[in-house]
């Protein structure tokens, strides 16, 4: 039941992703318990692979996977066929206006640096220097701005898994075990620790 | 006469007071005080503490170091190394684990020696690297211990 909500929750975000025009960002965080962190490393990276994704970050607490946008949900149901996923975090966010700014400036940055090029073919020598500094911070701006362009689409296209390992430690509280001699139930790291706290 | 009633719980107090000091703890330790058993304790909280049960169920060494054995590691306990002791000419089993606490790996030693008809058992624990430091010293004084002068009652 509870699986059947969470699967339902998912599907609704996709469809809600769906209608934002497909100019969005996905980023999926997931928290999940392998038992062994190397194993599942390797299946996830190797199933975004498979994908057509590639993972840019891997540990031995989590990997960063960037899978293509219309693939997310296999790359989901994939993780929760192999492991329980305990937290996950799925956000979906429009950028087509910030792409939009983003191309608006650099069409004005572009056309003014052809406007600087006209001023300086006409210029004078003595204002040349002026406006080559000009052109030469313009040129940076436009550069970045294209970077910026490459990224934002690059979101669209790809969507983010972060999965975070989360490793269990048995503690001492659990580490007990009845015994019929009763001195030793008597001994054990839980009771010495709390005994001189 | 009347001076003389006076001082005697005086020093029947000083006596036991005595008794408590008596107590053998590795260097660096310090103390706890006003306990019946012999507690010390490091400034980066390394435990020592040394306790007595009745053998009530008469076994001797050999039986209590395979019970010993058996319940730590039923309990989940990473058994490290074991070995004989001795405490003062008294022949004892000693017993190194691992077991984590929170984030933190420890270092947990038990030993245990038979005497009198008691059980006598000496623990120690500490964070692993923090341990690592006091080991040698731990290690010497349960070879020094005179586990009769360990309590009071």
């Amino acid at each position: 039941m509870k699986k059947n909500l969470h699967h339902f929750s998912f599907l609704l975000l996709l469809f809600i992703q769906s209608i934002a025009h497909g100019q969005t960002a996905i980023n999926n965080e997931l928290n999940i318990k392998p038992g062994n962190v190397d194993d599942a490393g390797e299946k996830l990276a190797h199933k975004a692979s498979m994908l057509d994704g590639y993972f840019t970050t891997r540990s031995n607490t989590g990997i960063t996977l960037k899978v293509p946008a219309t693939k997310t949900t296999d790359m989901q149901q994939f993780v929760e066929e192999n492991w329980r996923v305990y937290q996950q975090i799925y956000s979906v966010k429009d950028i087509g206006i910030e792409i939009l700014q983003a191309r608006s400036k650099l069409t004005a940055k572009e056309e003014l640096l052809d406007e600087y090029q006209r001023i300086l073919n006409e210029s004078k020598s003595s204002s040349i220097i002026k406006v080559s500094t000009a052109q030469s911070k313009l040129v940076g701006e436009i550069e970045e701005l294209r970077g910026r362009l490459n990224l934002l689409n690059h979101q669209i296209k790809y969507a983010q898994f972060t999965i975070n390992f989360t490793i269990d430690r048995p503690g001492i509280e659990n580490m007990r075990s009845r015994s019929s001699f009763p001195w030793l139930n008597e001994i054990g790291l839980d009771r010495l620790l709390g005994d001189m706290e | 006469m009347m001076v003389s009633r006076m001082v005697y719980p005086v020093l029947i107090a000083l006596f036991l007071l005595g008794c408590e000091r008596a107590y053998v703890k590795p260097d660096g330790f310090a103390p706890y005080l006003n306990t019946y058993e012999n507690r010390a304790v490091t400034p980066d909280r390394v435990v020592y503490r040394v306790r007595k049960f009745e053998n009530k169920k008469g076994g001797d060494l050999a039986f209590w170091k395979v019970a010993l054995k058996t319940h730590m590691k039923d309990s989940g306990y990473i058994i490290l190394s074991d070995e004989d002791v001795v405490a003062k000419e008294t022949p004892g089993y000693l017993l190194k684990m691992a077991a984590p606490v929170a984030n933190q790996d420890y270092i947990y030693l038990i030993s245990i020696f038979i005497k009198d008809d008691n059980l006598y058992v000496i623990e120690s624990a500490g964070e692993i690297n923090v341990f690592a430091k006091y080991e040698r010293n731990i290690l010497q004084t349960i070879n020094s211990t005179d586990l009769r002068g360990q309590f009071t009652n």
